[in-house]
């Protein structure tokens, strides 16, 4: 994080739905998208920046996190303790929609930390899961013949052997 | 999508790499007609989706990611989440690249695989294997990575547990090159040498010390132990395959390449 921010100024960002958002820059620093486009303009960015692929519901949730975080790291020493537990309530706190939901606005904005944070958590939803489920839960159709599909699994089969299957 | 297996894992490298897999994920899905509208997150790109693999164990999760569609098959099974071994390299909290041979397999996981950076000499000696992995060698041919194990080492790898080696040499000095206890051991486009004139019986490029298991009846394929050689180079030593199990060498076919032998053979239960 630099440290050279004289004043802390305000972005607006722009949701689909028109909504507005107020970001402090150290905020919006994080924000890798928004960052470069701020980079990329000449003058200094005055106007709302659009974000056509956010909706309100995510922004906000990632803003949350994000100040969150600022707050924790600037704080006390025993910040990581509270930092774990924070990141814990909020993964609880959102059904696989929203999550899922959070994911594409996070990979679209490039939040570095919340990404990992929250791609953790889908590998931990489709931990040790059926095809079917992690087909359901991404929404894919199986493009497999049943017979690509067998060899597949055969295929692979020499990784399974004598592992035990719980 | 080039597979460059010296494409260092990084986020930057992915967001650049976001805008091109984007577009060309969207064209892909444009075939099938509902998966898109019911659950817009299969449209996250290639990056996204390796990176939350990454997180997953090979065994058995990835290999089911594998099993969902043809796109996930490419991503689960992209050299982007191999480990690799680099003998050269400095930064030692690179993730997923380590120095050497001993370090990757002691940090890898159930089926993994391993890709060894081509160049230079490995030296290994009485690796022993004990998960399921696969290890590859990262040059165009068998030749450019190379694998030796000096005098004093029994072996360069000993398999306790199903494996595949694909595109490496492997040199014995005194030892053989494959030690093979248990599990069903792939070498598929290797080279294995040992000493021309071994003054040791027991210096033969494979060993194997592993008896038949217990074979059901009416079982399609089997599923027993031993050792499936193909489009392999072998020179050297006493003997191709010393067994002191009761697997025997079956089905050897040699092709007379340019200026060396090809095997095919399988070392299992009659």
């Amino acid at each position: 994080m630099s440290g050279i921010s004289d004043t802390e100024r305000m972005i607006t960002l722009k949701t689909v739905e028109g909504t507005l958002f107020d970001v402090k820059s150290s905020i919006a620093k994080d924000l890798k998208t928004v960052q470069a486009f701020i980079d990329d303009s000449d003058d200094d960015v005055t106007s709302p920046i659009p974000l056509p692929n956010v909706f309100t519901r995510e922004l906000s949730r990632i803003l949350d996190y994000l100040n969150n975080h600022h707050r924790f790291r600037s704080g006390i020493e025993k910040a990581d303790e509270e930092m774990a537990r924070y990141d814990a309530e909020f993964a609880k706190s959102m059904s696989h929609e929203e999550l899922k939901a959070l994911i594409l606005a996070a990979n679209y904005l490039n939040v570095k930390d919340l990404l990992e944070f929250l791609n953790q958590t889908v590998a931990d939803v489709i931990q040790n899961k059926s095809v079917e489920f992690v087909r359901n839960f991404f929404g894919i159709e199986n493009d497999y013949t049943p017979e690509e599909e067998e060899k597949l699994r055969n295929e692979n089969e020499w990784a399974f052997n004598g592992v035990e299957q719980d | 999508m080039e597979l460059d297996p010296h494409m260092v894992q990084n986020h930057s490298d992915t967001s650049l790499m976001e805008e091109g897999n984007w577009k060309r994920c969207s064209r892909k899905r444009a075939s099938s007609s509902s998966s898109s509208s019911c659950s817009p997150i299969n449209n996250l790109d290639d990056g996204c989706l390796m990176h939350i693999f990454s997180f997953l164990p090979p065994i058995p999760d990835r290999f089911n990611t594998a099993l969902v569609c043809h796109r996930w098959n490419y991503l689960a099974c992209h050299p982007r989440l191999w480990l690799r071994v680099d003998r050269s390299v400095k930064d030692l909290s690179e993730p997923g690249v380590f120095p050497s041979i001993e370090t990757a397999v002691a940090a890898s996981r159930p089926g993994d695989t391993i890709l060894i950076a081509a160049g230079g000499v490995h030296c290994v000696s009485n690796i022993q294997i004990k998960k399921p992995i696969c290890l590859v060698g990262a040059g165009e041919l068998p030749d450019d990575t190379t694998l030796t194990c000096s005098r004093g080492a029994d072996s360069a790898l000993e398999f306790l547990s199903t494996c595949k080696l694909a595109n490496l040499t492997v040199k014995a000095e005194l030892g053989c090159c494959l030690l093979h206890r248990k599990g069903r051991l792939t070498i598929d486009g290797c080279i294995l040498q040992c000493e021309t004139n071994p003054l040791d019986y027991l210096s033969c490029p494979i060993v194997s010390t592993a008896n038949s298991t217990e074979v059901l009846p009416l079982q399609e394929k089997s599923n027993g132990d031993g050792v499936f050689v193909s489009q392999t180079r072998i020179e050297g030593g006493a003997k191709a395959v010393l067994t002191s199990g009761d697997l025997s060498l079956q089905r050897v076919r040699v092709i007379y390449a340019r200026t060396s032998l090809l095997f095919w053979f399988d070392v299992e239960q009659m």
